[in-house]
């Protein structure tokens, strides 16, 4: 073991980030150099070039042979298999800030799914409620400032919450619930007010999850019954057909009670043999849904059929698809997290496979911004952060729930938001 | 009115049970091509009634009688009318061509019939296991057609396709490694294979110039033929999958290579060649597996589970650095399979095919396979062996000694390695065989694979490598050494991870929680941000036992659990009674304490205790002095007594 530690290895440091570029000269290192150690030696380097103040230089992070460096050198390259002989290109970035705990606020009961916009945050909770807190206040004074709205919605646990057009003050989102349907709300922001559009009414069992497309027009659900439906955020006839309902019922209006006007699904497509666990829309006429039966499956709108399956060895709890590096990762039951690229059609499936959670991953999201960064929470009460090209360690570990987390969101680009089964939301403010 | 209804005669019991063919081809409105298609699909085959005289309602000879309830199930095949449709596209087709209407002959032509038996799959074989389970003659009849010669091939796609079907199949079974067994005989080569837990086993001819078979009808076979390959179609599919590859594989194709085709067809080129995989993912089931190895055993059975295990990863890493060069004369196809699918690297003449990957003069190849007597042996560094020892060695589990197949020599029998009965007849090759396996060292890979110094000493120095003789050094092997030097690779192992764990430790005490200090802002209470650590699989003891506990379960066949039920229980009853006996054993302990304390002797001992830090000595020799004292007292007091038990005996004795 002592000689080994001898042995030097020659490596080449390349970087993206023109501020921080180091000459392009092969330099030699010992072969068991830590994360600190390449620091240090990129840190003396720029300080040498340039102006930059030795406390100004960043901490980075290295990409040895495609993946990050988090052991030392030898380890990893042993790891990976590839010999110490050649010359080592090894690219640097600037290592992403740490997220910072910002906020959490109570629930009465278990918090089933958060999605958030710009400017508002919308939770479902297990107490048949929906709530509506202030982005901009999270953090800052009582969390009762924060708080906007609290919404009596469904007759049953609610299960998933999504935004769909926030363009305008009056906004849209859609929630499901364990009582089969999905409702369609408008909120005005200004007023406060929210009204319910329609209820959607087709699935015969738990509504588990939702998810609007790219254009806002229309959202699919998937569904206990193994099916999903496609749905229209707001069809133009339908609304027609509620204004005439309305005249007519206007008399009745009384007796029968503001009845809330019912939907059908545009599409229905069943394929898959258990419950659905995630869905996503990949593209203008294509969804990708992970289900518990082992598979995840690209369905295509426009022939209301299956396009491609990808076969797992597990099932799937939760998918989640990026737009900027457009592949899928997905939650698994024995505790990974895989990644697959649906456009991909030889070699291996599963590109990717994230291991650090101890229990189920119930929950994925992609970040906004970053296409190597991705948040996971599982059932082992944690959230992690993670890197793509970093598939044995998580960059980090965000703390504090008690009990299993339910739902991750990282729609907002600076805000990591995850409800837990523990009554709490916590934020936890990213850096970019 | 009473009284029982009378069922007309032939509508009850065995007479309506069973129907003849004829009968069913009227019922069904199918000629007997037809009729026999429709049957081999459909899986449905005559059957052998109880009583033949009632069952063919008294009518004279044999009859081919299918049961009534079988034929009713094709009833409702919709691919009868895919039949039907052949038909009166035939009978259009005959119309048009005798009235010499070309148009309508064409347009009728584009009309296609296309006979989907995807349903008939899925309705056959429900889970894909069972479709495994019944994969010995798919395989075995699609390579018999894909090695069928050119004057006989029917239908090029079909035979076009079974080849593919077949290549992509032994793919699987190399990048897999689940060859088990193989064996040569008359008929073919014999290979076993072990998919999914499942023994499918599968018969390839000889590559010889096959004729046309007299007796064998065609058509029947040809129809099995399309159904084994859409069968084969699918399990492919799902057999690519489990391996986390994309179904139609790609072959790696080398730079210089002169075919420059990807299309999977020509055998032992791909065969040769590794399937592009972008990234290596192993299952979970194999860590939990050596996991296990590590903890020691004493039960037998388990020992008897474990050593099976161990052989068949030895066996799926036979060949392993091993570099393999095959003679011309040799059959490429079968070797480079077998080879591949244990680990080994292949080649051969470049002249001879494509495919091969490095030449006869490279010094690292280790064994050359030769098949003809006599050989001038141009490299001293490898041993030159019949191909008899490749397929001996696999079915041994082990590197057989190669002295006994060098070329020229009489070769021992190749004996079948299906034959597992114990209480038959024992060949003395087989005998020798389990001689070996079970008493001496176990030869292995690992003292082929030369390291890189000695390589280069080699390129330096041949003259000196080539002096030696091969065979020394495969006889001075000792055992012992190699499991020591097993030892150390396990130890160096653990070393790594420790190190591991130190380098990220240190990390963290530098990045742990992380805390923001803003003034205005509000400190949130219990959430924190930490830097993530490597992942190593954590598992408490419970969970070890319970994976253990169900690997055993799976592990035995269901003869077998019955029998390690009883051991389990017994050995739960064993710890109980111990338990019990532990207990009882801690009562009696306290007991005696007590009663220690209320005797004399424990008063002392408690007097004793007491008296530490005074001086003991003295309160010690007291102590003794007394205990003396005492003891002469009752020494004395037994002499009295034995005195006085002596006197009245011979009171008694005087007055007797």
């Amino acid at each position: 073991m002592e000689e080994k530690k001898n042995i030097d290895v020659l490596v080449k440091f390349v970087t993206k980030q023109k501020q921080y570029a180091v000459p392009g000269v092969s330099v030699s290192v010992p072969a068991d150099a830590s994360n600190e150690d390449l620091n240090e030696i990129i840190k003396t380097y720029i300080c040498q070039g340039s102006k930059i103040k030795a406390a100004d230089v960043p901490t980075f992070d290295f990409i040895v042979e495609g993946q990050i460096l988090r052991r030392l050198l030898d380890q990893h390259l042993q790891k990976l298999g590839k010999s110490f002989e050649n010359v080592i290109s090894i690219e640097y970035f600037e290592r992403l800030p740490p997220p910072t705990p910002k906020e959490s606020l109570n629930h009465d009961d278990w918090v089933s799914s958060v999605h958030s916009t710009e400017e508002w945050l919308l939770t479902g909770c297990y107490d048949n409620t929906l709530h509506i807190w202030d982005v901009k206040n999270l953090g800052r004074g009582r969390i009762k400032d924060a708080h906007k709205l609290k919404i009596p919605a469904h007759n049953a646990p609610v299960k998933a919450v999504t935004w769909a057009k926030t363009d305008s003050d009056v906004k849209t989102f859609i929630s499901t619930s364990i009582d089969q349907s999905a409702y369609i709300w408008k909120w005005d922001s200004n007023t406060n007010t929210v009204d319910c559009v329609s209820r959607c009414c087709g699935h015969s069992q738990s509504v588990e999850c939702v998810a609007v497309d790219q254009l806002k027009g229309l959202f699919v659900t998937g569904s206990w019954d193994t099916r999903l439906k496609v749905w229209a955020v707001d069809d133009k006839k339908q609304s027609t057909d509620i204004q005439r309902d309305k005249e007519e019922e206007g008399e009745n209006k009384k007796s029968k009670g503001d009845k809330v006007p019912k939907t059908t699904p545009l599409l229905t497509m069943a394929g898959h043999s258990e419950t659905v666990g995630g869905v996503a829309w990949t593209d203008v006429s294509e969804i990708a849904s992970a289900s518990w039966d082992h598979t995840i499956r690209i369905w295509d709108t426009d022939i209301g059929g299956i396009k491609t399956q990808i076969a797992g060895n597990c099932a799937f709890f939760c998918i989640s698809w990026s737009p900027l590096n457009k592949t899928l990762i997905t939650g698994c039951a024995d505790n990974y997290i895989r990644l697959y690229d649906p456009r991909s059609s030889e070699g291996t499936l599963c590109q990717q496979r994230f291991a650090s959670h101890t229990k189920w991953v119930s929950s994925v999201s992609w970040s906004s911004t970053n296409q190597f960064t991705f948040v996971s929470g599982g059932y082992d009460n944690t959230v992690k952060q993670w890197d793509a090209r970093s598939p044995k360690a998580p960059m980090y570990d965000l703390i504090g729930h008690k009990k299993r987390v339910e739902a991750v969101d990282w729609s907002h680009s600076k805000y990591i938001i995850s409800g837990s089964q523990d009554c709490t939301v916590k934020a936890y403010t990213a850096k970019n | 009115m009473g009284g029982t209804v009378k069922v007309k005669k032939g509508m009850k019991g065995e007479a309506y049970k069973y129907v003849t063919r004829t009968y069913a081809m009227k019922k069904l409105q199918l000629n007997p091509a037809d009729f026999r298609r429709l049957c081999i699909l459909k899986g449905v085959y005559p059957q052998e009634p109880k009583n033949r005289v009632k069952a063919q309602r008294g009518k004279h000879g044999i009859k081919l009688l299918y049961l009534r309830k079988d034929i009713r199930f094709l009833m409702h095949e919709p691919i009868i009318w895919k039949f039907r449709d052949r038909k009166i596209k035939r009978r259009r087709l005959l119309h048009a061509e005798r009235k010499d209407d070309r148009d309508k002959r064409r347009s009728v032509r584009q009309f296609e019939i296309d006979p989907n038996l995807d349903h008939i799959i899925l309705e056959r074989y429900p889970t894909f296991i069972d479709a495994v389970r019944d994969l010995d003659d798919p395989l075995t009849t699609c390579f018999l057609f894909a090695k069928l010669c050119k004057s006989l091939r029917r239908k090029q796609t079909l035979v076009h396709m079974s080849n593919m079907l077949t290549v992509e199949f032994m793919h699987y079974v190399i990048a897999a490694r689940c060859l088990k067994k193989v064996f040569i005989s008359v008929k073919g080569y014999y290979y076993q294979a072990d998919i999914m837990g499942q023994t499918v086993t599968w018969i390839v001819p000889h590559p010889l110039a096959l004729l046309k078979p007299r007796g064998v009808n065609l058509k029947i076979m040809r129809t099995f033929l399309e159904f084994y390959i859409v069968l084969l179609g699918f399990v492919n599919y799902r057999l690519y999958q489990s391996l986390n590859l994309q179904y139609p594989p790609r072959i790696i194709q080398e730079a210089g290579d002169g075919k420059s085709s990807t299309e999977i067809g020509d055998l032992i080129s791909t065969l040769n060649r590794p399937l592009v995989k972008t990234k290596e993912i192993q299952e979970d089931e194999v860590q939990i597996d050596e996991h296990l190895m590590q903890e020691d055993d004493t039960d037998e059975t388990i020992l008897e589970v474990k050593r099976e295990r161990d052989m068949d990863a030895r066996q799926s890493k036979l060949f392993e650095g091993l570099k393999f060069f095959l003679g011309r004369e040799t059959n490429l196809e079968s070797l480079t399979f077998v080879i591949k699918a244990c680990g080994g690297m292949v080649s051969w003449d470049k002249t001879f095919n494509c495919g091969s990957t490095y030449q006869e003069d490279d010094q690292i190849i280790t064994h050359q396979i030769v098949d003809r007597p006599n050989v001038t042996r141009k490299h001293l560094s490898r041993y030159y062996v019949q191909p008899q020892w490749v397929y001996d060695s696999i079915n041994a589990r082990t590197l057989l000694p190669v002295q006994d197949y060098f070329p020229g020599a009489s070769l021992p029998a190749h004996v079948s390695p299906f034959d597992t009965g114990e209480d038959r007849y024992i060949p003395p090759e087989k005998q020798r065989l389990n001689a070996l396996r079970s008493g001496k060292p176990i030869q292995d890979a690992s003292n082929f694979v030369r390291s890189a110094e000695e390589e280069e000493l080699d390129r330096f120095d041949d003259v000196q490598s080539d002096d030696e003789d091969p065979l020394e050094q495969y006889q001075d092997y000792d055992e012992s050494e190699y499991y020591k030097e097993l030892d150390d690779d396990y130890e160096e192992d653990e070393d790594d991870e420790k190190g591991n764990d130190d380098g990220e430790k240190k990390e963290d005490e530098d990045e742990e929680f992380e805390i923001p200090e803003r003034v205005n802002e509000r400190r949130v209470r219990n959430m924190a941000v930490q830097r993530g650590s490597l992942f190593k699989k954590e598992t408490t003891k419970e969970e070890d036992q319970l994976a253990e506990l169900n690997l055993r379960k799976l592990r035995f066949k269901t003869k077998e659990k019955r029998f390690y039920e009883k051991l389990k229980r017994k050995e739960k009853q064993a710890d109980a009674a111990r338990e019990r006996l532990a207990y009882s054993r801690i009562l009696m302990e306290k007991e005696i304490a007590q009663k220690e304390a209320t005797t004399r002797e424990g008063k002392e001992k408690h007097f004793i205790n007491e008296l530490i830090g005074e001086d003991i000595k003295q309160k010690k020799e007291m102590l003794a002095k007394r205990k003396k004292e005492r003891m002469a007292s009752k020494a004395k007091l037994k002499k009295m007594d034995r005195k006085q038990i002596k006197a009245e005996e011979r009171k008694k004795k005087q007055k007797s």
